[in-house]
């Protein structure tokens, strides 16, 4: 019976399935439905484009939201509300239970900058202020103090500013008593309570809360207050001197109360009281100082903005006086803004930054990535990218399948990455040639009634000796974040096997960065082995990050050694977390892109994970010309460094575009597995000034088409059907003017002709390239015909290579739950991809990676 | 994993940053939708959650801490809204959580040519609860469950939710397109 309710189709799982929040058996209950009603399908394609723009449009108006970012130290939520839990006010109950032990520890913490005498003495004294205090504030629960916070605030100016009046001598006195600081003891819970009493007249949340800050000053040395105390300590000599001073409660009445949010809690480290009071002014004023519009900004609060010349009119005196205040106090604001947090405590707390890429869980960020849909070939023949031999979303999944047991994100998985991560036994060119192209056509594994096309490009292969000059700078982040044994040790790795490799004619320097950059190795000549090697052994990490330097002091290293006709390269590696201090992202990668026009290249290693800044390394080797690998193992290291480091190292050919241009008479539509932030239009194919992939020494690229052959209506999940009204025979009827009708029906005519050579014909598949110094690109091209297909049986290994393309596609295909492959299944392909595995240790471990991917996406 | 909630505590206190600096921004768009767009209220309620964050026991929240998180801040704007109305101050924000009214005022949506800020139109068209889960699937992603949890619905309904709010988005969109061509 379960069984039965558990499967039925309901409607909105078609969204659920489009949006990928469906378990294993509600997917299958889906993909049923769908096989039975095929109609449904479109309606998935359209939800399907319809949550991409709308995931779009609300990234982007998330975007645009104003993200308060220069007060996020000061109301960073860890220096308030960090204190234990049982001191929150309405746990008054617990307040004495609460153990001496912890409360020392905290007061200690709090007491970093003041005397320990008066430690000493406050913290005697708290209990009984705090006794009395908690009667007051359990009258109101956090949720009512907030509330009645904000209900305050839209409280009209007027009636704040008479209540302020009344109170002012309350507060006077209290101020009297904060100044003191030494006596205040006595005089607070008094002064408290008159404040309490003076602002009767407003609703009572404010007013306890007024008194708690007011009273929580003698404890604010011990900081043992909960919330409203915590927040309130610096506040109570913070706001209420200005009311009284100033008068102008009015504006910054309830401002000030919905500040104490902000700023109070930044403000727990004790000082000497006098002290306390000018820090904390300046605290809230350096707030208002990097914003200048931070005083209209608390207007609104009020919702006075409409009224704000009024009110600045009216009491301008109140306005001038307060600004030149704030501006008397600007400077010591910077000062006053080190005693937040201890600096012990402040060490390693990540910067903060908002970073635009897509984050769900965990540290890493990747770009977002949509799936390649079907194009139809009638309207969009030519399908253009740029290629790319980057492997690291495969290292990606190792890591997450083998290590972390997890699922890898479906925007972290690169099909083409995948593909390209193996050897691949591909001809090599012949002559002169750069590449050598092989086109290959098999049945399609998850729907039978498609075709796939496999595009190989195998760029040309250079023998080690004939490696020219390197010279390499390596640009090495030894921020905090890479002491973990998989980073810093696995790049001294990385480096150490690379050293060894070093001949006589190559340059080699190393640049840390980390608080600063530094040149730990000048540009030094490869037969120095031991000094390279010990300036490697030497690196240690320590500090934060600042990318932005560093990469410029090696750029200028690289292009003082540069060699004319060799490899030149700055060789990143860092664990991503590029925070790039002295310019924008925009601006580094504008440096990179720069370089990369005067023949200096760019490989990022990636090394570790948590931390991962995915989507900015792979936008810096896109536009450096590079390669971008990531390095997690010894293994990886050394076929970094090893085997592929000719490839890696040597660039034969740059901006390699792949143009192929498809058949109608034979290819009703088709789709690019992969690539999908490497497609390009079709214009720039031939658009040398446009920037594309980079292909190294013995390079192999493998790129995979899912053809529907003509006369296959309806197999793609999401076809439309035919249009009725957009014209009889090909064109748009009566829409076009008579001459592109005859121009048209001409071009037909001569089309028939040829259309018997032509008909045989699948696809056009044209390469276009640069030498590595080269401005001027140049042509390649490559057809596949009928009689092609009949070479899909040729060698052992060559039918090896592409089923095993078709396993690993297929592979990501079924990781990305795509929706574009009705029969993808799970164990014929791991029966594929074990048969053609063969005694490569690297597809091995592949299979072992499939297979653990199952099941944990099974789970 | 047993972490002690202490200031000094600097594991705990990277967690909180590390969850802070992932979520200020969606939990503040979301609250911010909530709240007809004031973001300085938005940016207060992001913040007084944080606070009850650190007051709640670690091991409580842990495991689920973004979807705690949202829950929160949808439990404070709440309070504001019921707040604001015991005062008897007009209820500006258009979120009147629980009640669903599907009309807008047409003045209210401003025409404006572009198609993306058409969709941004109709998303803010949308009945409020549609539009709160359409928000937190899309804009925040989270996952049908956290959604559920953070809007107290089961997550069937919180899938009906969606399609409802996406088959809306699609009817409109090709409403116009169509009237367009």
């Amino acid at each position: 019976m379960d069984q039965i309710s558990n499967n039925a189709f309901e409607p909105w799982m078609l969204t659920a399935y489009v949006l990928n929040d469906l378990d294993e058996e509600k997917r299958c209950v889906v993909d049923e439905h769908l096989k039975r009603h095929p109609e449904l399908v479109s309606e998935v394609e359209s939800i399907r484009s319809m949550v991409g723009r709308v995931e779009v449009e609300l990234a982007r108006l998330q975007d645009a939201i104003p993200i308060r970012t220069g007060d996020i130290r000061a109301s960073d939520p860890l220096s308030g509300a960090l204190v234990s839990k049982s001191e929150i006010l309405h746990e008054a109950k617990t307040m004495e239970g609460y153990s001496s032990r912890r409360r020392g520890r905290f007061a200690a913490f709090l007491l970093t900058g003041l005397a320990a005498s008066v430690a000493a003495g406050t913290l005697w004294m708290v209990r009984p202020v705090k006794q009395e205090l908690s009667e007051f504030a359990s009258s109101s629960s956090t949720e009512d103090r907030f509330g009645s916070l904000q209900a305050e605030s839209k409280d009209t100016a007027g009636k704040v500013v008479s209540d302020a009046f009344g109170s002012k001598s309350a507060i006077e006195e209290l101020r009297e008593n904060v100044s003191d600081g030494e006596g205040m003891d006595q005089g607070l819970p008094e002064a408290g309570k008159s404040l309490s009493q003076a602002e009767l007249g407003l609703p009572p949340g404010p007013a306890s809360r007024d008194l708690s800050s007011a009273s929580s000053v003698p404890g604010a040395a011990s900081g043992a207050l909960g919330l409203g105390l915590g927040r309130g300590l610096g506040e109570s000599s913070g706001s209420v001197p200005r009311r009284s001073s100033s008068s102008m409660l009015g504006a910054g009445g309830g401002a000030g109360l919905a500040d104490i949010t902000e700023n109070g809690p930044a403000i727990a480290g004790g000082m000497p009281s006098s002290e306390r009071m000018r820090s904390v002014e300046s605290k809230r004023f350096g707030r208002f100082a990097q914003e200048p519009q931070g005083q209209a900004d608390s207007l609104p609060r009020l919702k006075l903005r409409d009224k704000e010349a009024e009110v600045a009119g009216g009491s301008g005196r109140y306005f001038s006086d307060e600004k030149a205040l704030w501006d008397g106090l600007k400077n010591p604001a910077e000062g006053a803004r080190e005693f937040d947090v201890p600096d012990e405590l402040r060490a390693n707390v990540p910067s903060f930054e908002y970073r635009r890429p897509y984050v769900k869980e965990g540290g890493d960020r990747f770009d977002r990535v949509v799936e390649n849909g079907f194009l139809e070939t009638k309207s969009e023949p030519l399908s253009t990218f740029s290629i790319d031999v980057d492997t690291a979303s495969y290292t990606k999944l190792r890591q997450n399948v083998l290590e972390q047991n997890v699922v890898p994100r479906s925007e972290s998985i690169r099909i083409e990455e995948w593909l390209n991560y193996f050897d691949y036994q591909y001809a090599g060119p012949k002559g002169d040639e750069p590449f050598a192209a092989h086109l290959r056509m098999a049945q399609c594994p998850w729907n039978a009634r498609h075709k796939l096309v496999r595009v190989a490009i195998q760029a040309k292969r250079v023998e080690a000796q004939q490696r020219p000059a390197s010279n390499l700078v390596f640009l090495i982040d030894v921020s905090g974040s890479m002491a973990d044994a998989n980073k810093l040790p696995l790049v001294k790795r990385t480096l150490t096997l690379l050293a060894n490799q070093l001949r006589e004619e190559d340059r080699v320097a190393i640049v840390v960065y980390a608080g600063a950059a530094g040149c730990v190795l000048p540009s030094t000549t490869g037969d120095q082995r031991e000094r390279i090697l010990a300036s490697i052994n030497e690196l240690q990490s320590g500090g934060s990050t600042n990318g932005g330097q560093g990469i410029e002091l090696a750029y200028r290293l690289a292009k003082e050694n540069y060699i004319e006709g060799g490899v030149n390269r700055v060789i990143l590696c860092t664990d991503g977390d590029f925070n790039v201090g002295v310019t924008s992202n925009d601006a580094l990668v504008a440096l990179v892109r720069e370089q990369a026009k005067g023949n200096v290249f760019m490989t990022c290693l990636g090394y570790g994970s948590g931390n991962y800044n995915d989507s900015m390394m792979e936008r810096i080797t896109n536009e450096g010309n590079g390669i971008y690998g990531m390095v997690d193992s010894e293994l990886e290291a050394r076929r970094v460094m090893g085997k592929q480091l000719n490839g890696n190292l040597m660039t034969v050919a740059k901006d390699v575009k792949i143009q192929v241009e498809f058949n109608p008479r034979k290819v009703q539509s088709y789709r690019l597995l992969g690539y999908e932030n490497r497609r390009l239009a079709a214009a720039d194919f031939n658009n040398d000034k446009k920037d594309a992939g980079e292909i190294g020494a013995g390079h192999c690229v493998t790129a995979l088409y899912e053809v529907v052959p003509v006369g296959q209506e309806g197999s793609v999940p999401g076809s439309i059907d035919g249009l009725r009204y957009a014209g009889g025979s090909e064109g748009n009827g009566g829409l076009k003017s008579d001459e592109v009708q005859v121009a048209e029906s001409l071009a037909r005519k001569e089309l028939a002709e040829v259309s018997s050579a032509i008909s045989k014909e699948w696809l056009l598949l044209k390469v276009r390239s640069k030498t590595p110094e080269g401005s001027v690109s140049t042509k390649q091209e490559f057809v596949l015909e009928d009689s092609n297909e009949g070479e899909v049986v040729q060698g052992e290994q060559e039918v090896r290579d592409m089923q095993w393309a078709l396993s690993v596609a297929e592979f990501g295909l079924l990781m990305r739950r795509s929706a574009m492959a009705p029969e993808m299944d799970w164990d014929r392909m791991l029966t594929r991809a074990y048969e053609s595995s063969g005694e490569d240790p690297l597809r091995r471990e592949c299979v072992i990676i499939m297979q653990r991917a199952k099941s944990l996406v099974g789970r | 994993m047993a972490l002690e909630q202490q200031p000094g505590n600097q594991e705990y206190r990277q967690w909180v940053q590390s969850v802070f600096d992932r979520l200020q921004r969606p939990l503040v768009a979301y609250c911010g939708r909530l709240l007809n767009k004031d973001w300085d209220r938005a940016h207060d309620c992001v913040q007084e959650a944080f606070v009850r964050l650190c007051h709640t026991e670690y091991s409580a929240v842990e495991s689920y801490v973004d979807a705690w998180l949202f829950k929160t801040c949808r439990n404070i704007v709440m309070d504001i809204h019921r707040q604001e109305s015991r005062m008897g101050h007009r209820v500006e924000t258009e979120a009147t959580l629980q009640v669903r009214s599907r009309e807008l005022d047409p003045s209210e949506r401003v025409s404006r040519d572009e198609e993306c800020e058409e969709l941004e139109g109709n998303i803010s068209q949308l009945p409020p609860l549609e539009r709160e889960a359409l928000s937190l699937r899309l804009g925040q992603g989270l996952s049908y469950k956290q959604i559920a949890e953070v809007m107290d619905l089961s997550v069937s309904h919180v899938g009906v939710l969606l399609h409802q709010a996406l088959g809306r988005l699609r009817g409109s969109m090709n409403k116009t397109s169509g009237a367009t061509n």
